[in-house]
């Protein structure tokens, strides 16, 4: 008996169509899998075999073929049990043969016949969409995520009896309800605001600026001065992500398994703060199965490196190709991935190693060659893809008890929003969508300076001992400030703060 | 070209032998191109004075042809002890070294001069503190001499440059190893308008030995000393040893006295009573000169008065700023850069600005 299924396998964040098919045939009992199964395939056998007889059906005792279709790719992970034990059922006539036409399976299976939750479901799903195959089953532990694709007729499957029953009309599973993006966006709730920060004014007005330009940002500031909070609460100031950029956040996460099973769907922007003694490979992506790595877990979002000079040198410089592309290309010995990774870079890091420098009450006790040698772990070619550097205060006792109301994270959100749409309506018909990722040619458009901007501009960098690589930067700040005020043309005033934000440049200190 | 007999002198500077040695070597001919006719004869009284070094300068003869070669190449002066350059004052200190090697102004290592030094390690007071002292001493026209290190000396030399003065670095090895490396601009710019002595030969390292020596030649090259910011085991006090055992002014700037930045210059204060300074004029009584006042007004904006009020005399952090000023930040963000750009304000370490 003949027998063919349809499922999903995973490359990267998109899915491809795989057809398991099951030859039962007179002979010597055997199991067979063929198309490029790994281990946890092969080893459905056992799982399959014991779910099918602790769910009080039959398992065939023949010579039993599988076959994964496409046959030349490599396929993996556990969610093809599913599969081929409804095949297996359909081929021995436990279930009905036609009923299982025109439906995909996705699954696990435990051997007491539950069917567990699987990776990848999102992707899977919008794939399937785009396929034109518009009927699945899912595990149920995975049917929150699977409710926000409209179109789809989706069923969550507890175990293997109740799919029986259902295909054998004796007791009908339910189609997923479909809830829309709105609903999860209400779900979901903030714990940080910028109202929780207190004073701080120099480093918020930065992070604003940042956001409206999508600029990246490097905070400099001692141990306890708040880097790490305010970086916290950079995505409530950021614009709310559309649909779209939700379904393809939430992909990468469904893929890496980082999911949260009541929601979902990811509607905030997803804030990644790795450690610094992470690795290479778990930043930008890899391993055996190259999976996606912390930059693209941070995608449309914020990517937070705290006490970036601690990181290793090697680990920094992987980040300068997708800084610019807003991609990182995974290549492994089986397979080759592109995996977004557009993010905003925040980075934090202390003046001094010991972290005191200028310091009012603590003293600094690195040498001069310590500070340096602590400087120069930040490569110019990195430091060139950060636009805006920005000194966080240290603060004292009595200002924290001032009592002084501060601005909350909706009311700043609201002024970046309008930049942003200042920039989209700048940028429309161009690949661009915010100021920070302007080409020379449209930094030489859209950031005409006047005579006088022209000549404070060059006052500045001699005066202030500004080097070079400062000078695009300058203006694209510039243009971002000029959008938060709404105003067409860069004043001075918008030059002279963008130029506040250069102190690394600024080499004052030693 | 270099005349024979500072040819014979450099020749024998560029041997690392004994100061002794060299020193009973030159003193032995008035002509010193004898020493070298006795050399490949193996004089009697030159292999008694050389001892165990003898071997090494008879093996190295051919070498004096070739000498003055890589300082014609890179246009380095040679001054010798007998040269009329060579400065009187230089001749009074302990080892007067044989030969200056010299880039930039040979006429400033007799002009009217100061050594400000300091610890590598500076505070903001420390900084502030030198800026002041160097600028306003260097527009009185005297010279600025210090010893091209990180911290007090670089600012020292950097101020001194900015209002257009002039300064001479005192190095502590040849001009092929300029240290620190990150001061290496800074020397370029020291030997346009400048000048840079150093008493070892082309290629020598900077061994840590050859620092307190430096500061020897810092302290006999100066009219008078100044200590900017220095601990207690800085260098610095080698240089102010030598300054004393010179018979220079010691000027001592007092500070903090919780901080250990400044204990070195609080001690000797308290050792040496009078040495203290509080502003650049009190050392300027010393060489007779009035500072000038500056006639020069600035026209402030109202936004501008109200920060130069609120900031008054002291260090503030942006955020007291924008406290007081009740200004919009962005307003005041641009406002801040505006007055530093005018020179009214300055931007210090930790987010702070001062006047």
């Amino acid at each position: 008996m003949l027998s063919v299924v349809t499922s999903f396998g995973l490359i990267g964040i998109s899915g491809y169509l795989v057809k398991v098919e099951i030859d039962i045939n007179h002979g010597l009992p055997s199991y067979d899998v063929v198309g490029l199964a790994d281990v946890a395939i092969k080893e459905s056998k056992q799982r399959v075999r014991s779910a099918i007889k602790n769910s009080g059906l039959a398992f065939p005792i023949n010579k039993i073929t599988v076959n994964l279709a496409p046959a030349d790719t490599k396929k993996e992970g556990s969610l093809y049990d599913l599969p081929i034990a409804v095949a297996l059922l359909s081929a021995t006539g436990e279930v009905p043969t036609d009923s299982v036409d025109g439906f995909a399976f996705i699954g696990e299976l435990s051997l007491n016949g539950s069917v567990r939750k699987v990776n990848g479901i999102l992707p899977i799903l919008i794939c399937a969409h785009n396929l034109g195959i518009n009927k699945l089953f899912i595990p149920y532990a995975n049917r929150v995520e699977a409710s926000y694709i409209e179109g789809l007729e989706v069923y969550a499957v507890k175990n293997l009896k109740e799919l029986v029953a259902h295909f054998k009309n004796e007791k009908l599973i339910e189609p997923l309800k479909h809830k829309t993006y709105e609903e999860a966006k209400q779900e979901s709730v903030d714990t940080n605001d910028f109202s929780l920060v207190k004073g701080q004014y120099s480093a918020k007005r930065a992070l604003e600026i940042a956001a409206a330009g999508g600029h990246n940002i490097m905070m400099i500031g001692p141990p306890g001065s708040g880097k790490t909070m305010l970086a916290r609460s950079f995505p409530t100031i950021l614009p709310d992500m559309s649909f779209e950029e939700a379904l393809e956040v939430t992909k990468i996460h469904s893929i890496a398994g980082t999911l949260d099973d009541k929601v979902g769907i990811i509607t905030k922007r997803p804030f990644r703060a790795p450690h610094h003694t992470a690795t290479t490979v778990a930043l930008t992506g890899g391993g055996a199965k190259a999976k996606p790595g912390e930059i693209s877990l941070a995608h449309n979002g914020v990517l937070f490196l705290d006490e970036m000079p601690e990181y290793s040198r090697q680990t920094l410089e992987t980040l300068r190709q997708p800084l610019e592309d807003g991609v990182i290309t995974v290549s492994r010995l089986q397979q080759t991935v592109e995996y977004p990774a557009n993010f905003t870079l925040i980075a934090s890091m202390n003046p001094c190693p010991c972290g005191n420098y200028g310091s009012k009450t603590a003293e600094c006790k690195c040498t001069p060659n310590q500070i340096h040698k602590y400087l120069n772990k930040l490569s110019g070619p990195l430091m060139d893809r950060i636009d805006l550097h920005v000194e966080v205060d240290s603060i004292t006792y009595s200002e924290l008890s001032e009592d002084i109301q501060e601005e909350s994270s909706a009311s700043i959100k609201e002024r970046v929003d309008r930049a942003r749409q200042i920039q989209l309506d700048r940028f429309k018909g161009t690949k661009i969508y915010n100021n920070a990722k302007m080409t020379n040619a449209m930094v030489k458009k859209y950031c005409k300076l006047d005579n006088r901007s022209i000549d404070l501009l060059g006052q500045a960098f001699s005066d202030l001992n500004l080097s070079a690589r400062a000078y695009n930067r300058i203006l694209k700040v510039s243009r971002t400030i000029a959008d938060l005020e709404g105003s067409k043309e860069i004043l001075p005033s918008h030059i002279m703060e963008a130029i506040g934000y250069r102190s690394l440049d600024n080499k004052y200190w030693v | 070209m270099i005349n024979i007999n500072d040819k014979v002198i450099l020749w024998i500077d560029s041997f690392e032998i004994p100061y002794k040695k060299k020193e009973g070597l030159l003193s032995l001919y008035d002509d010193k191109k004898f020493i070298l006719e006795d050399i490949r004869q193996k004089s009697q009284n030159v292999v008694k004075i050389l001892g165990n070094n003898f071997d090494m300068l008879f093996e190295n003869l051919q070498t004096f042809d070739n000498v003055f070669d890589v300082y014609a190449k890179h246009n380095v002066k040679i001054i010798t002890y007998i040269n009329p350059n060579y400065p009187e004052r230089l001749k009074n200190i302990d080892n007067p070294p044989f030969v200056l090697y010299c880039i930039g102004d040979i006429n400033l290592l007799n002009s009217q001069s100061i050594g400000i030094v300091g610890s590598r390690k500076v505070t903001n007071y420390g900084r502030i503190v030198t800026e002041k002292f160097a600028t306003a001493l260097a527009k009185a026209g005297l010279t600025v001499i210090s010893g091209l290190a990180h911290g007090v000396d670089s600012i020292a030399h950097q101020s001194t440059l900015d209002v257009n003065g002039k300064t001479i670095a005192v190095l502590g090895g040849g001009f092929a190893n300029i240290y620190p490396a990150e001061n290496y601009g800074l020397a370029l710019k020291i030997a346009k308008t400048g000048l840079l002595v150093t008493e070892y030969s082309y290629y020598q390292n900077n061994d840590a030995f050859h620092f307190p020596l430096r500061n020897r030649i810092i302290a006999g090259l100066s009219d008078g000393v100044l200590i900017t910011e220095a601990s207690e085991q800085s260098g610095t006090m080698h240089t102010k040893n030598y300054a004393i055992d010179y018979g220079k002014e010691l000027y001592l700037v007092p500070g903090n006295i919780t901080s250990s930045s400044s204990g070195g210059c609080n001690n000797a204060i308290k050792n040496l009573q009078g040495a203290v300074v509080l502003s650049p004029q009190d050392i300027l009584d010393n060489y007779n000169i009035q500072l000038k006042m500056e006639d020069k007004k600035i026209e402030l904006t109202s936004d501008e008065k109200l920060i130069i009020n609120i900031i008054g005399d002291e260090e503030l952090p942006f955020q007291v700023i924008a406290l007081k000023s009740k200004l919009n930040i962005n307003k005041l963000n641009s406002l801040l850069i505006a007055m530093q750009l005018k020179g009214i304000i300055k931007k210090v370490a930790g987010n702070c600005y001062r006047k």
